[in-house]
């Protein structure tokens, strides 16, 4: 097994030394399957796209390679204007240290993808014109996410930390959603199948509150709901993500009903639940 | 030890053997290949567990009739179950594969599906080949209706069935392997109280050992049999050579006053098990109850053509 270790140059070839330069990176060729049975030469050789053009990775990133009990690529640096990173990952292990760009596991299908840091939109989402999103594996990204994470996602697991953008789990096929902090507007937008488990439900409930009727309508009523399942799950961020389901009484609500979606929101009850802001109320709840 | 052999009843006959002033008989108990399952069962506290393992394992002390042999293997705290749940871990054990994921699925449908609060899991952790899996909710899922939801943690499948006082947790099948089925030990006593006594004590010391069951009710059979009949068709039928009113008609291997048999019969994951829990069982028969009623312990063979698993008494004590 090998260990892949790409660091991105900070002062690539030929640019002014500023950090900030708003180059976009297509880095989606880097990627366990593409690396794999390769010379570091070749490697070197392999092509990405900075602002549309093609370049060499060498050009960007500093290559080591070393042996490993898994395979394990690991890419480093300030990497937010670097996007499509571990597009397609199939298996062993994917690290990010650092914030990364747009369209971080793309259309992933197996192992994992850890992200040390803030992910951009597209979490998750399909690569290229594909129609589905990420179909296995676990990624967990321990800071926040844009919008459209777990977009089209139809198996697999999303951990996030942080917070999330706008449209979590829209058009969701399939899998497991699990965030930590707050959500933005348009959860579960389309959603069909899968679960979204919130470990702080206070933001989907204040623009809950704020939707007309027909927007409510994407939610069925909250029922109290034993979420049993979690028990299986044995990964640490996930046990610290859904703490507070442990401590609190969780409810469940199925969503997209606009499209006949049978996803499933799990949700400990929030502070404004608790004062009656929003008709949750024990009397309306299945036990 | 010898695994396999083709010696006749009496090959390994040496010196005489006592346990306590038991006789020890230079035989060998006979048994043969299974197939074989754990599966796992959790529920909300330790009491609806004992029901559905309860249930599970009834009506499975023998494959000549139940189609299989299934029997508590042990009791297990919530540290060590899938779910952090009380459970109790169930050993099963069928002729063939198929005839074994038969009884199983059945089993769990009626047995465990219907207990509250229950969950399934499979209680081996060997990777092996998709046609060497049983179902367990790969079949049951269907009793969701299309509300069930699958879920895959760790690389393995779940299944959430929606039942009424929540959800039904189910595994999607649990690996296959291969087990021992018919080892076995009996002990000759004075009486009857003598026998009972002994056979308690023997499974007293096996219930607590791992990869090993004693299928029958409270681990012990007294309806010994040989294979066959007067009647065509019966496929065993009892073994006079150990029943005492038959002393005297029958070709009888009882002494003159040995008047009630009990036989303890084991099923395991290997050789080794059961050999460890005979031993642990004979030893306990004979501490407990030598010099008080219990005469000899022996074992049921067929001459050595049924079963390639051969368990000398003289070498497991040895």
């Amino acid at each position: 097994m090998t260990r892949w270790h790409l660091r991105y140059r900070a002062h690539a070839a030929g640019d002014a030394a500023d950090d900030a330069a708003p180059h976009a990176i297509d880095a989606s060729n880097i990627r366990r399957s593409s690396l794999a049975g390769k010379q570091a030469a070749q490697i070197n050789e392999l092509a990405i796209c900075v602002d549309g053009r093609r370049v060499r990775l060498a050009d960007w990133f500093e290559l080591t390679i070393a042996e490993s009990e898994t395979d394990q690529v690991v890419v480093e640096g300030p990497l937010q204007n670097v996007h499509g990173l571990a597009a397609m990952h199939d298996r062993g292990e994917f690290q990010i240290i650092g914030s990364v760009g747009d369209y971080a596991a793309c259309g992933m299908t197996g192992g994992t993808v850890c992200v040390q840091g803030d992910a951009g939109d597209f979490v998750a989402a399909p690569h290229g014109a594909r129609r589905s999103g990420m179909s296995g594996g676990m990624i967990k990204i321990h800071g926040s996410v844009g919008n459209y994470a777990g977009h089209r996602m139809r198996r697999g697991t999303l951990l996030i930390s942080g917070s999330t953008g706008t449209m979590l789990a829209a058009s969701m096929i399939a899998g497991t959603i699990c965030v930590g902090g707050e959500t933005g507007e348009g959860l579960a937008v389309g959603m069909r199948r899968g679960s979204l488990i919130l470990g702080n439900a206070s933001a989907m409930v204040r623009h809950a509150d704020q939707l007309d009727d027909d927007a409510t309508g994407r939610f069925s009523s909250p029922t109290r709901f034993d979420p049993a399942f979690l028990n299986l799950y044995s990964d640490r961020l996930f046990g610290e993500i859904t703490q507070t389901l442990e401590r609190l009484p969780v409810f469940r609500t199925r969503a997209d009903r606009t499209v006949g979606g049978l996803g499933e929101v799990i949700f400990a009850s929030t502070a404004e639940m608790a004062l009656g802001e929003m008709a949750l109320g024990e009397s309306s709840a299945t036990t | 030890m010898s695994e396999h052999d083709n010696a006749g009843p009496n090959a390994d006959a040496t010196r005489p053997l006592e346990l306590n002033g038991v006789r020890i008989e230079a035989t060998f108990a006979e048994a043969f290949d299974m197939k074989a399952t754990r599966v796992i069962i959790t529920a909300l506290d330790e009491i609806w567990a004992e029901h559905a393992a309860m249930a599970m394992s009834g009506f499975g002390t023998s494959v000549i009739d139940c189609k299989l042999e299934i029997d508590i293997e042990r009791r297990l705290s919530a540290k060590e179950t899938p779910d952090g749940r009380p459970g109790i871990a169930l050993l099963a054990f069928g002729m063939s594969g198929g005839e074994l994921e038969k009884q199983i699925t059945r089993r769990a449908g009626q047995c465990v599906l219907t207990c509250p609060t229950t969950a399934l899991f499979a209680g081996i952790t060997d990777d092996v080949p998709r046609d060497k899996r049983i179902a367990l909710g790969k079949t049951l899922r269907f009793f969701g209706d299309g509300n069930q939801i699958s879920k895959v943690i760790d690389g393995k499948r779940f299944w959430r069935i929606p039942v009424m006082d929540g959800e039904f947790i189910c595994q999607h099948d649990a690996p296959r392997t291969s087990g021992i089925g018919g080892g076995n030990f009996l002990l000759v006593a004075r009486d009857i109280h003598a026998a009972s006594r002994a056979a308690r004590a023997a499974i007293g010391a096996i219930e607590s050992m791992p990869d090993v069951i004693t299928p029958f009710p409270g681990g012990v059979a007294r309806s010994g049999s040989k294979i066959g009949s007067k009647y065509k068709s019966l496929i065993a039928s009892t073994n006079d050579a150990f029943c005492p009113t038959l002393r005297g008609i029958t070709d009888s291997q009882l002494g003159e006053g040995d008047n009630a048999v009990l036989e303890v019969v084991l099923d395991g994951l290997s050789f080794n098990a059961i050999a460890d829990a005979m031993r642990a069982g004979i030893q306990a028969a004979c501490t407990s109850c030598g010099e008080h009623g219990l005469v000899a312990v022996t074992a049921g063979n067929y001459g050595g053509k049924l079963g390639r698993h051969h368990f000398h008494l003289h070498e497991i004590l040895s």
